[in-house]
């Protein structure tokens, strides 16, 4: 179930005309006929479609393929294999079940999917290894020929000792990272809390967009070699690293993503190296055979390819009397893929130092990754830091307990703080420049009436009956906002009209619209005689963009682009005043005017006739522009906001089936400024939807002898529906960050973080019983109660 | 001919048409997934009768026979093409007729990103052969707007931002349009049942209930 329940705590009356309203997204018309173009629904004439050949055992090595049989079939065109296009496939090597290991393009897709199954092919089957626990035993196999174990520690420090004036800015690479004497710190400390062994499956059960690429590289147009059609929000990365792979200048080559469809799995929407498999095939296919051609996972593929993603945590926390984490000393491991080593530094980034940064004085992280025959070629599966969210809000959990706090109360005490060190994603070193998990608790707590739901720390035990209900809490706190800069070009025009240009794609989550909305309130022009031009690398750059996170970064630029365009503009109408300049005037929807005389007001086409020189063109302003164009980083003192919110999960517990019903999230962010409350519901709702989900449901069924997925439905994978959760929102506007100009904050990608951990805590609530093992299936449940 | 025509008048399956039905195995097949359409059915909804099953299946029969030609009505356009038995609803109506606003997602009708209207009720495209839809009349995305005018379901999706990626956007809204044209003022329940076949990724479920009951 899902119920709308929508309030704003702590709001305030903003002065802006088109900010803080609930404006329809830009593309709305587009996505509500049908006529928006994901990447798949690109056909070009004389376009071929290339499918693959998997490997079906988990670790082999090919010694031939015979092809004869698939290239005699009507209709294919090309079958590449590691051995005539090394390039592609790098290696006669299979790293996991299910990896791709050939491919054939043909005129149709049914064609290669044929054709596939008639390659024959002769493998030495392997030792393997098909868990990340497995893995990291001293007598498992080696996933990669060149490494000596499958456990590595990452070295990329982010953290180092405070400089002598009590600034965190040095950067030391290193395996163990922190500051401070953390064996020190524990000896000071009065409550010790160690939790080992949490184990966090991240399963993102995709609904299947047809994701890949097609790439038609026409050499008979040498200025345009080659143009790729993806879904990206990153499109300039993402055309680097596929014109890399065929050596072609970025000058010519170009990229299109218009529309990307809400997948953040692995490797579309961020790119990745599961993805760039897809664009090798289809590059060195479209330049080998001079047409068009389509490389699109099918249902099965993407099923295979998102299957779950596992962590290992320890989290050892020391507080002082009265609650004041004061030490923190934690190892968290995550399968992570080759080329891959990023996700394990955020999820202790995020849960840890940047969640709990307040009074903490001495740190220890330790972050590893462990390859498995499973999966090699992810970067992200999922979005957000769920893994190390859960493990530190479990522990937090368990600590409260311990001291015998209310949870939410040592949260709030401990929480992130303005001016506190930030988790330094981003080189040099940054400090948080918001705050708000306080308020956001007490927004949730408020909302579901905490205070007498709960019932302290013997509730479990109060609780009989077969079906027992719960609640638990969870802190959200992400590494989202990074600092690098994105390009915006506006434009305005003699009708009072304007324009937006960037390259930025779109997944809907309403950046567009905000940056939209944002050049409208500089410009003092209603917002709905604007547009925006994107989507494509002929329009400036952006870095990779989502939600929230998009709309603040790239809203530096915008500011800045659309400010240019208005001094110009006032610049311009000035002189249509006597002994006026800009600063002497303004402009609104009708023209430009004397701040002392509003009502002597010049049209913009008089206004834009000024560029004009020539008296005898005067009147003809209609036909020019003003433009402005602006890249500006969000950087101002070294300050970022982050995420932040909380959120509070309400379930109930049958004690006999172990099943969990009754869903209800209550979740909430401090977002600086609601620009558009609209889309920032929308992302809350969204959370709740994935994070929960994730951890309840994610039960991928898996052959236990090659790992290859079994249970290719949604069924045992089982995303929410209409039916499931009862969610929640709440919007908390506290002062956001103070460099960006309309004090937004990032409130997006880290939107599914605590949702498992509350989940956990409210079972613990219900039943008594601490579950740090995910997904909470019935088995896991009643495992739990000790009745299996 | 009168014999039979009282054999279809009092509700049975006449034996002639029987036959022509069971003895081909595409016919077969089609009863089956309808006999199963109506177990899986809701007791409100209406599902074909036994005489229209035949009927269906008759017409089936014949578009198979036929040397590979097909008509279908889409969006209140007739369209003969040649057709593949083994061609879905859905591969037709995107890569031969171009209407890519229907989105594929699962392709095996599991997520209702594919659903269409087709004489009124919706249905998963990709798990419907184009021969099967012969004779009837096929809505998609693209045939609720009347030329430049919206239809009232895709305006209330429009002005409240009921979407996020867009992807499954056109299945939901076929779905709100088949619900609200049965009932114009749903009930939550309602709208949810009528809405859970579509699996939304981006899962504002909120907004897309509360759209659609405002209702039309």
């Amino acid at each position: 179930m899902a119920e709308t329940y929508k309030e704003t705590f702590g709001a305030k009356d903003y002065p802006y005309k088109v900010l803080g309203k609930n404006k329809p997204n830009i593309t709305a018309a587009d996505r509500v006929t049908g006529k928006a173009m994901f990447d798949y629904d690109y056909y070009l004439n004389g376009m071929l479609f290339s499918r693959s050949v998997h490997s079906p055992h988990p670790s082999a090595k090919i010694i031939s393929m015979d092809t004869s049989k698939a290239e005699a079939v009507e209709g294919v065109r090309l079958v590449l294999t590691p051995f005539n296009y090394p390039d592609v496939f790098y290696e006669p090597r299979a790293y996991f079940a299910g990896h791709e290991i050939a491919a054939v393009v043909a005129d149709t897709q049914d064609i290669a999917d044929y054709a596939c199954n008639l390659v024959e092919v002769e493998y030495e089957k392997l030792p393997h290894v098909l868990n990340m626990y497995d893995a990291m035993k001293s007598d498992a196999a080696i996933v990669w020929p060149d490494a000596e174990q499958n456990l590595e520690t990452s070295e990329a420090g982010f953290f180092s000792e405070k400089t002598p004036e009590g600034l965190y800015a040095k950067r030391v690479n290193s395996p163990v990272q922190g500051f401070g004497d953390v064996e020190q710190g524990f000896k000071e400390c009065d409550h010790i809390i160690e939790v080992d062994d949490i184990r966090h499956a991240m399963q993102h059960i995709p609904v299947s967009k047809g994701r890949g690429i097609m790439v038609d590289y026409n050499s008979s147009e040498p200025s345009k070699l080659v143009t790729y059609y993806t879904g990206s929000k990153g499109l300039y990365a993402d055309r680097a690293r596929n014109a890399g792979v065929l050596g072609v200048p970025l000058g010519k080559s170009h990229l299109v993503s218009p529309y990307a469809s809400s997948f953040w799995g692995p490797g579309h929407i961020f790119g990745g190296p599961s993805f760039e498999r897809a664009n090798r095939i289809a590059s060195f296919a479209s330049r080998d055979l001079g047409k068009p051609v389509s490389h699109h996972y099918n249902y099965h593929e993407e099923m295979q390819i998102s299957n779950y993603w596992q962590s290992l945590t320890r989290v050892k926390l020391g507080f002082k009397e009265g609650g004041i984490l004061h030490a923190m000393d934690m190892t968290h491991t995550t399968e992570s893929g080759k080329n891959t080593y990023t996700a394990e530094r955020n999820a202790v980034r995020a849960g840890g130092m940047l969640a709990y940064n307040r009074n903490i004085q001495h740190m220890k992280l330790v972050t590893r990754h462990a390859s498995a025959h499973r999966l090699i070629i992810f970067s992200y599966v999922g979005y957000g830091t769920m893994d190390g969210v859960f493990a530190v809000e479990m522990a937090m959990d368990q600590a409260a307990e311990a001291m015998g706090m209310d949870p939410i109360k040592l949260r709030q005490l401990n929480s992130m703080k303005k001016g506190g060190f930030d988790c330094a994603w981003s080189r040099p070193m940054a400090y948080c420049s918001a705050e708000g998990h306080a308020e956001c608790f007490d927004a949730v707590a408020a909302s579901t009436n905490w205070a007498s739901k709960w019932g302290g720390w013997n509730a479990p035990n109060t609780k009989t009956g077969v079906v027992r209900s719960g609640i638990g809490a969870g802190q959200k706190t992400h590494t989202g906002g990074g600092w690098n800069g994105s390009a915006m070009l506006c434009k305005m025009f003699p009708d009072g009209t304007f324009e937006l240009t960037s390259s930025m794609g779109d997944s809907g989550q309403g950046e567009p619209t905000g940056n939209l909305m944002m050049a409208a309130e500089v410009l003092g022009i209603p917002y709905e005689r604007g547009s925006m031009i994107r989507g494509s690398t002929g329009f400036p750059y952006s870095i990779y963009l989502g939600g929230s996170t998009g709309t603040w970064n790239l809203g530096y630029s915008t500011w800045e682009a659309a400010q240019n365009v208005r001094k110009q503009v006032l610049t311009l109408g000035a002189q249509l005043f006597d002994n006026a300049t800009f600063e002497d005037v303004d402009m609104d929807a009708d023209g430009v005017f004397l701040k002392t005389n509003p009502t002597d007001k010049k049209t913009y086409v008089q206004c834009f006739a000024k560029l004009q020189t020539a008296p005898a063109f005067e009147n003809r302003g209609g036909s020019y522009e003003v433009a402005g164009y602006a890249y500006r980083r969000a950087l101002k003192g070294l300050c970022v906001p982050r995420e932040k919110g909380a959120c509070i999960w309400e379930l109930d517990v049958d004690t006999e089936t172990g099943g969990i019903s009754n869903l209800r999230a209550t979740t909430s962010d401090n977002v600086g400024f609601a620009m558009n409350p609209d889309a920032l519901y929308n992302q809350q709702s969204q959370g709740a939807n994935h994070g929960g989900p994730w951890s309840l449901w994610g039960g991928a069924v898996t052959d236990p002898s090659s790992g290859k997925l079994l249970s290719y439905n949604w069924i045992y994978d089982y995303p929410s529906t209409q039916m499931d959760i009862t969610t929640t929102c709440i919007l908390v506007e506290l002062a956001g960050d103070e460099s960006h100009p309309f004090g937004a904050t990032p409130a997006s990608e880290g939107q599914p973080n605590p949702h498992a951990a509350a989940i956990s805590n409210a079972i613990y609530n219900a039943i008594g019983k601490r579950v740090i093992h995910t997904p909470f299936t019935p088995a896991n449940i009643l495992k739990a109660l000790g009745k299996v | 001919m009168a014999e039979e025509e009282k054999e279809v008048k009092k509700g049975g399956v006449s034996r002639r048409d029987f036959i022509k039905g069971s003895g081909i195995v595409v016919g077969g097949a089609a009863i089956g997934s309808t006999v199963l359409a109506v177990a899986c059915a809701p007791a409100e909804v209406e599902v074909p009768g036994p005489t229209q099953v035949v009927e269906k299946t008759v017409e089936i029969v014949k578009q198979v026979a036929a040397p590979g030609v097909t008509t279908l009505t889409v969006n209140g356009r007739s369209h003969t093409l040649k057709v593949e038995p083994e061609w879905t609803l859905a591969f037709v109506l995107r890569e031969k007729l171009g209407l890519v606003g229907l989105k594929v997602g699962c392709d095996r009708g599991e997520c209702g990103t594919c659903n269409i209207l087709v004489d009124g009720r919706t249905s998963l495209a990709c798990t419907m052969l184009a021969v099967e839809s012969a004779g009837m009349n096929i809505v998609t995305i693209e045939g609720l707007a009347n030329g430049p005018n919206l239809h009232p379901v895709q305006k209330l999706f429009l002005e409240n931002s009921t979407f996020q990626c867009g992807y499954c956007t056109p299945g939901m809204i076929m779905s709100a349009v088949a619900l609200l044209d049965k009932t114009s003022r749903p009930t939550v329940d309602q709208v949810k049942v009528a809405l859970s076949g579509n699996l939304c990724y981006c899962s504002d479920y909120n907004r897309q209930v509360n759209t659609v009951l405002k209702g039309v």
